[in-house]
């Protein structure tokens, strides 16, 4: 009763007072994150938007404050024209194809089949493998000489195909790569997401009348939206920052055919060390990825249907 | 309508047989419930008659035709499931056509037949809102909105109203009787509620271990129940039985002696219901364990024997644990079940009431 009286008459200060510890307590909780946050995300962008207005010297030192220069050099410049369009041709090819595929192998493996276990675990292997080891397991399959595809290109009698060195080809090996090692993780994921999908909605639609088809449309993609939407965000943030695969197998060649924007930052800072286009780069990738994940919020999860 | 003939079902990997031998035929229009304890192989017999689940032996026909192997949409039915399995992402309205808009109903039948269920059972106003934003008892009408909207002479219910509170079941139980009355629907009922049973059905089947324990009307059933189970499982507070002995002018079961002349040898299980027993000063002096005074009702909990039986009497009793009471136990509703087999004995011999 004291309680009650109290707040009546007094209403207005303790709703603040009320708030302003509930503000303490929640900082209190967002601490270990934040901290985490500010020394590992936080400052490093903020650093990078302030190497940017700079040119550094050779022990990656800001020296001269040279405003929009870095933009407007790269602007200008036909090899990062070059290096956007290889990495939007890279993300169109990987991740509808990553998706397509993913959910299609997750929809089979769905199915009440005899030692399913079995593809279940290879079609999620990839997950266990690292981005190093996948690239250099594409590197032998891809090999000029003894490379798998080509061996069995030449078995058929066809012309053989340089996969990695032909800039015409390049990217698109890659991405066959990227979307191999995407496989693991997506599939794991709308796996789970299928079998969320309570049955006897699939029973009931059954009843009704509905086949496969109508089922798989009707049920389970809206019912798995959430899931894809969720997918397709973290592939397409992954697609555009690509890096140890197109390290390992191609070096952002030939012909800076499969440069693409994070190794090309990479090679800008660590290799020409520019750390200045490079954080440009950097912050250009950085709003690209802003904006496309705020379109997608707002035009793709319009069709998204949350529980 | 539906003849069952045998029908039995062993799940993969299992050697037990979750539905045993079941024969039974259901009427055109009749409410049949299915009733049992949990396991006992109700929903699966259910789940059979949809098509759901696979026949392992003997043969179901529905309207004439053998259905063993129909697909569930051929055989002309709807079916309400326990969480109602309505989707999530589509409106009130767009789920209750969902079935016919998949059967290709042309667009103005649906809207009038969504129509006419949305008032059936209330709903015309939610008809553009997502079931995920209904309480429980409306998602229930949802469900059965989309049942009737289908027009199948079948509806098949899986235990609809446990996922209520008490007064909203007891409200639709009423609502879903009555609109199967008024479209003459074949109505299919699983339950484990036996007050569901009794008050909907126009016949019941009791299930136990996947067999068939007894089929009749709910009279039939609480009156001459066939074997101890239905005895006990039908009715509550549920049938009170105790293992006796037959001796020479009657049968013994602890302290207390039923008389009448019978030639009977050994044991024997008898059985009376709660509200059989009647508070009567000539009657015999019973020690109180508890009282459970419900207001019009009492349920008196005393000893007999090792055990403790209820008798449930029409008045408010204030008497507290350890005290005694007078009882009388009328001996024409007395039940005799046999101690092996647990079937029904019947006796005709008793016939004045006589304190126990």
């Amino acid at each position: 009763m004291g309680l009650a009286r109290n707040i009546n008459q007094e209403p207005k200060s303790n709703k603040t007072s009320v708030r302003k510890s509930d503000l303490k307590v929640g900082l209190l909780f967002l601490a270990p994150s934040i901290l985490l946050f500010s020394v590992f995300l936080f400052y490093p962008l903020v650093r990078t938007v302030y190497y940017s207005f700079h040119i550094t010297d050779i022990t990656g030192e800001q020296s001269v404050f040279v405003g929009m220069e870095n933009y407007l050099f790269l602007f200008q410049d036909p090899v990062f024209y070059e290096s956007l369009k290889a990495t939007f041709l890279f993300v169109l090819y990987t991740v509808p194809t990553s998706i397509g595929v993913d959910l299609f192998l997750a929809l089979l493996s769905n199915e009440k089949l005899k030692g399913i276990g079995f593809f279940r675990v290879i079609f999620s292997s990839t997950m266990g493998i690292s981005a190093a080891a996948s690239a250099v397991i594409w590197l032998f399959l891809f090999h000029p000489s003894v490379g798998f595809f080509n061996n069995v290109l030449n078995s058929l009698n066809l012309p053989v195909v340089q996969w990695l060195i032909n800039p015409d080809w390049a990217l698109l090996s890659v991405s066959i790569t990227t979307i191999w090692m995407n496989l693991g993780f997506s599939f794991l994921i709308l796996l789970g997401g299928l079998q969320n999908i309570d049955q006897t909605l699939y029973e009931s639609a059954a009843i009704d009348g509905a086949g496969y088809f109508s089922r798989l449309w009707r049920i389970t993609l809206p019912s798995l939206s959430p899931t894809l939407f969720f997918i397709t965000t973290v592939t397409l943030i992954n697609a555009f920052q690509s890096f140890g695969q197109i390290d390992i197998l191609t070096g952002g060649g030939p012909n800076d055919a499969t440069n693409l924007l994070v190794y090309s930052i990479y090679k800008e800072a660590f290799v020409n060390y520019h750390f200045g286009t490079a954080s440009a780069q950097a912050i250009i990738l950085f709003v690209f990825i802003f904006i496309l994940t705020i379109l997608q919020f707002k035009f793709a999860e319009r069709k998204v249907h949350y529980q | 309508m539906i003849t069952l003939n045998e029908i039995s079902k062993v799940y993969a990997n299992s050697q037990k047989r979750a539905v045993n031998t079941v024969s039974a035929t259901i009427e055109k229009g009749e409410f049949f419930v299915l009733v049992g304890p949990s396991g006992c192989g109700k929903s699966t017999l259910l789940r059979m008659l949809a098509g759901l689940e696979d026949i392992t032996d003997g043969s179901m026909y529905i309207k004439g035709e053998y259905a063993n192997s129909l697909p569930p949409k051929d055989r002309h039915l709807a079916m309400v499931f326990q969480n109602y399995a309505l989707y999530p992402h589509l409106t009130v309205g767009e789920n209750i056509v969902f079935g016919l808009k998949v059967r290709k109903v042309k667009k103005d039948e649906r809207e009038k037949r969504l129509k006419e269920a949305a008032e059936m059972v209330g709903l015309t106003e939610y008809l553009k809102v997502k079931p995920g934003q209904l309480s429980g008892g409306q998602r229930q009408r949802v469900a059965l909105a989309r049942a009737i909207v289908s027009q199948t002479p079948i509806c098949l219910m899986d235990e609809p109203l446990s996922n209520l509170d008490a007064k909203l079941r007891g409200q639709m139980r009423i609502e879903i009787r009555e609109i199967q009355q008024r479209l003459g629907i074949t109505m299919i009922y699983v339950t484990h509620d036996q007050i569901e049973a009794m008050t909907m059905g126009d016949r019941i089947m009791v299930l136990n271990n996947g067999e068939v324990q007894q089929i009749g009307t709910p009279l039939g059933i609480y009156n001459e129940p066939e074997n101890e189970f239905v005895a006990s499982f039908i009715g509550s507070p549920s049938m009170n039985i105790g293992k006796g002995t037959f001796i020479d002018k009657g049968v013994e079961i602890g302290d207390f002696h039923i008389p009448f002349y019978s030639n009977k040898r050994g044991e024997v299980k008898v059985g009376i219901r709660p509200e059989h027993i009647q508070l009567d000063e000539n009657g015999q002096e019973v020690t109180i364990h508890s009282v459970e005074v419900l207001g019009y009702e009492s349920i008196i909990n005393f000893y007999m024997g090792e055990s403790v039986w209820k008798a449930k009497v029409s008045s408010q009793v204030m008497v507290g644990k350890g005290d005694k009471i007078k009882l009388a136990f009328p001996l024409d509703k007395l039940y005799y079940f046999n101690a092996e087999t647990s079937e029904r004995i019947l006796i005709q011999e008793m016939k004045e009431m006589v304190g126990v």
